[in-house]
Order: C-alpha cells, then sequence, then structure tokens
C-alpha cells in the first residue's frame, strides 16, 4: 500500500507538471485560437482602415498629413510585421502578460474535451467482460461441484463398499469431505483400506467450465469430462508383465510412458484378434497375458463403453511419464510400482448409473489379476525384459556416473599441480614433481607388462 | 442387461480391511500433465500491467485485468504460493489501470 502511495503521489505531482505544460500549450492554442481570428478580423479592418486612412489620406492630405502619416506609420508597422512571428510573439507576450492573471479563468472554462459518462462506452464494454467473467465463473464452479457431487452418489455405496475409507477422514465440521478440490475442474478421492490394494486415487478432471477462455478453446477441439481411476496393487497381487489397451485418441499420450516404451510392442490388428471395438489398440509385452486380459466379459464391457473408455494400462513396471531429463541428475532407478489405470470419459447426457458398470470392471480386474499367474515361458520372458532394462539403465547412467569419477579425478590432479605451482621454496617443489612424475610413470608402466605376460 | 452380465459374488465382508489403511500421499508425479495455463496468463498478465503502466496503453491495462481474472480461474488451489502470485497479478493489472486513467482521464 505505501508504494502505492507513493506511486500516487508522484504521479499527482507528475500530473501537475503535466497539467502545466498542458495549461501553457492551452493558453497559446487559445491565444492562437484567438490570435488568428483577430488577425483575420484585424485583416478585415485593417483594409478598411487603410482605405479609409488612404481615403482620410486624401482628403486631409492637404491638411496635417503628419497625424495620417504617424497613424499610418503605426499600421504600416503592424502589416509590415504581420508575417512575422515576432508580431505574433509580441500579441503572445501580451497575451501571456495580459492573460497571466485570468489564465486560472481560461483553464476552469474547457479544461479538456468535453468528457461525459457515457464517453467511456469501451471501459464500460471491458467492465461489462469482467461481469459476465465472473458470474459465468460462479456458474460453472458450482456446475462442476454439482457433477461431481452426482458421480459421488452414483458410486459411493459401491465404494464403500468395498473401501474401508472412502475420501479424507470427516474434517472439522465432521461431515465426512469425500473430494479433495486440486482446482475448480479437478476433483480426487481417494479410498483406501482393501484387500490386495494399497489405494485407489479416482480423479475427476472435468472440463474448465469456470473459465469463459477455455470454454471458447474447447468449442475448437473435442473437451470430455474424464475419470482417471489409478489402483495402487500390493507387492503381491499382481504378476510381471506389462499390458495396455486404448483407443486412438489416448494411444499418443500412453505411448509416453516408460513402462509402455521399454516394455511393450504394439500389436497389429489387436481389435480383430481380440475382438475389441474397431480403432482400439493394444500394446503389450507377453501375449498370453493380453490373451487372458481381454477376456470375454472385459471385450464386451469395453465394446459396450467403447465411446466413454479411453484406455486401461496394467504395469507392474508403473513409473509415470518418461521423465528423462529428471533422470539423468538423480542417477537412481526411477521407484517402480504396480498400477492398474483406467481412464473413462462421459459427458453431462451420459447415465451416471450406467458408469458404475466401469468401476465394477475395475474391482473386477483387480481380483482377475490375483488369481492370474503367468506360464513359466511367460515368466522368463517377463524376467529377460527386466533384466535388459535394468543393464541398458545401468548402461546408460555408467556413462554419467563414469563422466562424474573423471571429473572428480581432474578436479583432484589440479589441485595437486596447483598447490606445486604456489610451492614458495625451490626444492620441495622439484620434489613434488619428481613424485608426480613418478606417480604417472608407474600409472602408465602396469599395462606394458600385463600385455607382456599374453604373449 | 450388462449389470447381470457381471455375476461374480461380490462377498464384501472380507474384503476390506480397516487395519491396512494408507494415508493418502500427494506424490509430484501424480499431476502428469502439469496445467501450465495458470502460470502462462499469470506471466502475459505481468507484461501487459508493465505495458499499460510505462506506456500508459489503456488496452493493455484492461487486458492484464482479465489475464490475471484467468489465471485465477485456472490457478490450482491448493498450492500457497500460487494464490499469492495470482494476487500480486490482480493487484499490479488493477494498479496499471488506475495509473492509465490517472495520467489520461479521457475515454480510449
Amino acid at each position: 500500500t505505501l508504494i502505492l502511495l507513493l506511486l500516487a503521489t508522484t504521479a499527482f505531482t507528475f500530473e501537475d507538471d503535466e497539467f502545466a505544460d498542458f495549461e501553457d500549450f492551452e493558453v497559446e492554442t487559445e491565444n492562437e485560437v484567438n490570435e488568428i481570428p483577430q488577425k483575420k478580423i484585424a485583416e478585415g479592418e485593417k483594409p478598411i482602415i487603410k482605405e479609409q486612412a488612404t481615403t482620410t489620406d486624401s482628403d486631409t492630405d492637404s491638411f496635417n498629413n503628419d497625424d495620417d502619416e504617424g497613424i499610418v506609420e503605426d499600421e504600416f508597422d503592424q502589416d509590415e510585421f504581420e508575417g512575422f512571428a515576432g508580431e505574433i510573439e509580441d500579441d503572445r507576450n501580451e497575451g501571456k502578460k495580459k492573460g497571466a492573471e485570468p489564465k486560472l479563468k481560461i483553464v476552469n472554462k474547457v479544461p479538456y474535451s468535453k468528457v461525459l459518462w457515457y464517453n467511456y462506452y469501451i471501459e464500460m464494454l471491458f467492465l461489462g467482460g469482467l461481469v459476465l467473467y465472473f458470474t459465468n465463473y460462479a456458474v460453472g464452479k458450482n456446475k462442476n461441484i454439482s457433477i461431481a457431487n452426482a458421480w459421488l452418489q452414483t458410486h459411493k455405496q459401491f465404494l464403500e463398499e468395498n473401501f474401508a475409507l472412502v475420501g479424507d477422514e470427516a474434517n472439522a465440521n465432521n461431515d465426512p469431505a469425500y473430494f479433495m478440490k486440486d482446482s475448480d475442474s479437478i476433483y480426487s478421492l481417494w479410498c483406501s483400506g482393501r484387500t490386495l490394494v494399497e489405494g485407489m486415487l479416482v480423479e475427476l478432471k472435468l472440463i474448465k467450465r469456470q473459465d469463459l477462455l477455455s470454454i471458447t478453446l474447447g468449442l475448437l477441439k473435442k473437451v470430455s469430462d474424464q475419470v482417471q481411476i489409478k489402483v495402487e496393487l500390493s507387492k503381491d497381487s499382481m504378476d510381471t508383465f506389462v499390458f495396455a489397451v486404448c483407443s486412438k485418441s489416448a494411444a499418443r499420450v500412453l505411448k509416453d510412458m516408460t513402462d509402455l516404451k521399454q516394455y511393450c510392442i504394439n500389436v497389429a490388428k489387436a481389435d480383430e484378434k481380440y475382438s475389441l471395438p474397431s480403432g482400439f489398440c493394444v500394446l503389450s509385452e507377453i501375449s498370453e497375458s493380453t490373451a487372458a486380459m481381454l477376456d470375454s466379459k472385459v471385450s464386451s464391457i469395453l465394446s459396450k463403453y467403447s465411446q466413454n473408455i479411453e484406455s486401461i494400462h496394467i504395469s507392474d513396471q508403473y513409473s509415470g511419464l518418461n521423465n528423462m531429463q529428471e533422470q539423468d541428475q538423480t542417477l537412481a532407478k526411477p521407484e517402480t510400482k504396480k498400477m492398474l489405470i483406467l481412464t473413462y470419459n462421459f459427458s453431462e447426457k451420459t447415465d451416471l448409473n450406467d458408469l458404475k458398470t466401469i468401476m465394477q470392471l475395475v474391482i473386477y480386474l483387480v481380483e482377475k489379476l490375483k488369481r492370474y499367474k503367468l506360464s513359466r515361458e511367460g515368466k522368463m520372458k517377463a524376467d529377460k525384459n527386466r533384466q535388459r532394462v535394468e543393464e541398458e539403465y545401468l548402461k546408460n547412467t555408467h556413462q554419467s556416473r563414469m563422466e562424474a569419477a573423471a571429473l572428480k579425478k581432474e578436479e583432484k590432479r589440479k589441485q595437486e599441480k596447483e598447490k606445486m605451482m604456489n610451492e614458495e621454496n625451490v626444492d620441495k617443489q622439484i620434489k613434488l614433481e619428481k613424485k608426480m612424475k613418478r606417480k604417472d610413470a608407474k600409472k602408465a608402466m602396469p599395462k606394458m607388462k600385463s600385455m607382456n605376460i599374453h604373449l | 442387461m450388462y449389470l447381470n452380465l457381471i455375476k461374480f459374488k461380490m462377498n464384501t465382508e472380507n474384503v476390506k480391511r480397516p487395519d491396512r489403511i494408507v494415508k493418502y500421499k500427494a506424490t509430484a508425479a501424480v499431476s502428469t500433465q502439469e496445467d501450465l495455463t495458470s502460470d502462462y496468463l499469470n506471466i502475459l498478465g505481468m507484461v501487459f500491467s508493465m505495458l499499460g503502466l510505462m506506456m500508459k496503453l489503456k488496452y493493455c491495462a484492461w487486458l492484464a485485468i482479465y489475464c490475471s481474472c484467468i489465471s485465477f480461474a485456472n490457478s490450482r488451489s491448493v498450492q500457497f504460493e500460487d494464490s499469492k502470485q495470482v494476487l500480486s497479478s490482480f493487484m499490479l493489472s488493477v494498479s496499471a489501470v488506475v495509473m492509465s486513467y490517472l495520467q489520461n482521464p479521457n475515454p480510449i
């Protein structure tokens, strides 16, 4: 607030000077303005006077030539200087001198162009836009809240059957606060306390109805409310394989997942092979696990909800989107979790009750994963893959680890040399030098010796 | 029709494990695709309000207010520093409009 005050005061002082110039400018304009008409009038009169003068000259020539000439000379002088700024200068000075006192009067009369409140129509437009924006913000926010609550009402009973804890604990006014509000359009619900499952995070990513800009942008591209169910499976409840099935639109996003990129290959014409709705693609590591996963129940639900369900991603090496740059710095292997992620879209029109079957599908898949065991060769293949990825990872980081080690060695050498350089007495310096030379020589020597033995 | 398709019996009783409840730790990795519109518009708002203040362009001052409104609407209300940033951009843009109208009260 202090700064604002400062700003304001400077603005005022600045403003006075501004106006001061402004006033001079006005005064001049007025002077000139009145000046010009005067001149016009003056000229108008002058010729008349001149004519009179001349006429009077002619009449009074005979009587008192001097006076006429006198008069004539004065006017004549002015005429002479008519075109010169000086003349106007005098007038302006006179005007300024004369006008110095009444200047304020002039200023009050017309400080600046006539401005009435309805001239500010563009400002009103802007203010109207702001009011519109905030009403839409309130309406959109409430709409999102009502959708989240509607989703919750339909799924609450089912969730409470399956999970000991649904949503956050009851907060202060101990009505159970289910949803954690990440932003005005993203609500997340955490459920935990179930066999085979560490926890399940349901994230409702709704359309940003509260923001006019995203609504207008949303008209261009297809935007829909999305629910992402992330089930974190406990250690023993899933065998080691990676698998994903997704619609074409979601394929791009899924391709970025580190685990899918490292382990999976894209199964050609998967939709016919596994009787999936057309356009669905399958990324799988072990074909036998894919067949087991996409059994009749799953594929029938997929075909029924082909518009809604976007992707199902089951993986025991899940570590999120590939953040290559972070990986290099940390050098540590990104920690992987066993995850089942199901993403589906819905719109206001879809009846929320039939979305319940998708939630039941999630629980069904969790149960199925527990029962499903890889065959022997499947298991071997999976382990081989993990081994390969492990080595690949070590190879990448090995190189950077070597660089780090080399850097450290270099550092040490430089320090030694520096110590040797700024050594005062000469003989100590020579001793150090000799020691360094001997060390280098020793380092070079052993390689040759081992070669002899080979011979 | 589909509801009875999934006829697996839900022996719900022994499924729940109240003792093994895991608290939700807001893992940073969860927000995979960071939603950056709020930050971009915040910066844009700052630029516009600077323009409005320095060059006395009234349009820029008004656009600055719009930018800070939009970044407020998109802001992730969880992080605290986000709301501080949004508040400061609001104050900056409002001061830009006030200043530009103080210096030159004529309409645009």
